[in-house]
């Protein structure tokens, strides 16, 4: 069965603090995640096309991760066991969703049952993006950070949502597809968002 | 892609305040392959065990209920109880039976004329009391004591 010819182009920020401006540009084409998820599919190509679709999707989704649960410790065990899932369960991948969907999908599942499993360390998030900056960044960029603090105070599905219409530029029907929710709602949950976010920033202006 | 979203928080952008280690996007794909064919051995070998002891246990489970069922020793209980007991209580059921004579007496008496009329079913009958047990008798006592249908004259 052939496969649409159509190019997506997204721009994705991965965060690389050093550079101000946007670098990296990822051009997505469907037929090369359908032919890389065949060559998974295959046995005698099964690695070689696991480890080509981990190049393209490893970033964007380890970011995803990462602004979700905060530490990196955890976004790469997140991140590793979202792959391991792809790389096991390839075969139950019937092609009803895009690949990029479907691993945003189990991505977003594993940050989930991590909130779940470290309730208790998800209720200081806020405070651990604080600790954070102080550490990581060179340029303490306070309105940045301020803004990761409004994020992660926003309840879990308005946080999700934020960061994957914000951040990661997915459409609502992507979205819909990733978290099983109606375009409607999801709008409803970004609008919710936003305004608290801008609240927070003003309140701790 | 612009969003209408982005003007919302134009000033702010879109990085990230996290950063990363050195190396780790360059190491991060094999290190991830070891740990998902390791994942899906040890998926495997336990796979193994689960079926092999699943088909151990329904091999126990058959053996066992076949054992039950087709136990060769299938006698009623009573029978079983009175075996046991005859090389050791046989004296204690002797006393027994003395004891509950006059009950056996009123048994006997109990049974309709017609059917104890010639002295040869009289012989029947008195084999099959003899055959019954201590307990057995008990019930029939009992029974002829409140059955209606056996005659004032009888009891």
């Amino acid at each position: 069965m052939p496969f649409p010819e159509y190019f997506k182009i997204q721009d994705l920020t991965f965060g690389d603090f050093s550079h101000p401006k946007r670098k990296q540009k990822l051009l997505m084409k469907e037929t090369a995640d359908e032919t890389i998820f065949s060559m998974i599919k295959n046995p005698a190509l099964r690695d070689k096309g696991f480890l080509r679709l981990m190049d393209i999707y490893k970033e964007p989704i380890y970011w995803h991760i990462r602004r979700l649960v905060v530490l990196h410790e955890d976004a790469e065990d997140i991140l590793q066991e979202t792959f391991i899932q792809v790389y096991r369960f390839s075969g139950s991948f019937k092609g009803e969703s895009k690949i990029y969907t479907w691993l945003y999908r189990i991505a977003t599942n594993e940050c989930i049952r991590h909130f779940r499993k470290n309730k208790n360390r998800m209720k200081n998030l806020g405070t651990m993006t604080s600790e954070r900056s102080e550490t990581d960044s060179e340029n303490s960029d306070a309105i940045l950070f301020k803004f990761q603090q409004a994020i992660l105070q926003l309840p879990e599905k308005q946080r999700i949502v934020f960061n994957l219409r914000y951040y990661d530029e997915l459409s609502y029907e992507d979205i819909g597809q990733i978290l099983n929710s109606s375009v409607n709602s999801l709008k409803t949950n970004y609008h919710y968002a936003s305004e608290k976010i801008k609240q927070y920033l003003i309140d701790h202006a | 892609m612009k969003t209408i979203e982005d003007n919302e928080f134009k000033g702010i952008g879109k990085k990230n305040p996290y950063k990363v280690p050195d190396g780790f996007f360059e190491n991060i794909s094999e290190k991830t392959l070891l740990k998902a064919k390791e994942r899906e051995q040890n998926h495997g070998k336990s796979r193994v065990l689960w079926r092999t002891l699943a088909v151990a246990a329904s091999m126990v489970a058959m053996v066992l209920l076949g054992y039950f069922i087709f136990e060769p020793d299938n006698k009623p209980a009573t029978n079983l109880i009175v075996q046991n007991k005859q090389p050791v209580e046989q004296q204690i059921i002797q006393k027994q039976k003395i004891s509950k004579q006059p009950e056996v007496a009123e048994v006997k008496k109990a049974v309709p004329e017609k059917t104890v009329s010639d002295a040869s079913s009289t012989e029947v009958v008195g084999d099959i009391l003899a055959d019954l047990s201590d307990e057995e008798l008990l019930q029939l006592a009992a029974m002829i004591k409140t059955d209606p249908f056996i005659s004032e004259s009888a009891q």
